[in-house]
């Protein structure tokens, strides 16, 4: 396992989502909001899960365990949608938001351990996969996502 | 993006959409011919001296349901032979009020002419998605009547 330490800590959000546990820097997101009732989005892809409002726009919000090949599931009660800005190299209205099964927790990273990631690997939406604590946590591939939501 | 001089508001499935632009035709249901069983996907003519237009009928996910509760068509303008889909309720909006902002659904386009939506105006905290008419003709031409 490999140690790798940042050269200034880093903010971090945990995801939590029904396949994996994500960790995410900070500062790709833009708000964590309250699961609302999903517009319907018409012939989308089904790890598109609908539409949700957030501020003056309209964003898709993301079941990242679909995305993984996983089935859906119904939102808990707890859920919240991560909204992220726009991937690396999509247009600057191209928010979308992330469907987490319970309460995002940030971090502050000084040093975290990567390990195999397992299954995972091979998944072009995963960058890598870290230890944090005694969890394992998946860190997504934002420019490969970019490129699957918005090709 | 652009912008439109009016937009009508068409409620499919429960949820409402805009259609800007005004190339379209409004016809009510009780000036339009049933179709048969057997004409299914289409749920109903308008007939043109140039032959008849199919109407669809289009559930949540957009595939084609047999006729419901609707009131009007609304047939698009694409050559000599619009073509329509049903709607329980259609409001024609001026642009006053309404701020539409671009939105790109995510994933491959599901037609030739590209997204079926291009903008979204959020209405009290509703997001209503903004067709890209091209591509909301191109998706009802797969749906695929014979005239």
């Amino acid at each position: 396992m490999n140690r790798v330490r940042p050269a200034e800590p880093v903010h971090a959000l945990e995801i939590p989502t029904a396949a994996v546990a994500l960790l995410v820097p900070s500062a790709c997101i833009a708000e964590v909001v309250p699961m609302t009732d999903l517009a319907p989005l018409p012939c989308a892809p089904d790890w598109a899960l609908g539409v949700t409002p957030w501020r003056t726009r309209a964003v898709a919000v993301i079941s990242f365990e679909r995305l993984l090949g996983g089935s859906r599931r119904a939102a808990a009660g707890r859920s919240k949608l991560v909204v992220f800005y726009p991937p690396p190299g999509c247009r600057p209205w191209q928010f979308f938001a992330l469907l987490s099964s319970g309460d995002p927790q940030p971090h502050l990273l000084d040093t975290v351990e990567a390990v195999p990631a397992g299954e995972l690997a091979g998944n072009s939406c995963i960058a890598a996969a870290v230890h944090l604590g005694t969890r394992a946590l998946a860190i997504p591939d934002l420019e490969a996502l970019g490129q699957l939501l918005y090709p | 993006m652009p912008e439109s001089s009016q937009y009508l508001r068409i409620q499919l499935a429960g949820a409402d959409y805009l259609l800007p632009g005004n190339g379209y035709a409004i016809e009510q249901r009780a000036n339009l011919v049933a179709a048969q069983p057997g004409d299914f996907p289409v749920v109903a003519w308008r007939v043109l001296p140039s032959g008849r237009c199919p109407a669809y009928s289009l559930g949540r996910e957009f595939k084609p349901q047999p006729p419901g509760d609707w009131t009007v068509a609304v047939f698009l303008e694409t050559g000599p032979r619009p073509i329509g889909l049903t709607s329980a309720e259609v409001q024609l909006l001026t642009p006053a009020g309404i701020h539409v902002e671009p939105f790109t659904p995510p994933g491959q386009p599901p037609t030739h002419a590209g997204h079926l939506f291009n903008a979204a105006w959020v209405e009290d905290a509703r997001p209503l998605l903004v067709f890209e008419p091209a591509a909301l003709v191109a998706y009802l031409q797969t749906l695929g009547a014979s005239p």
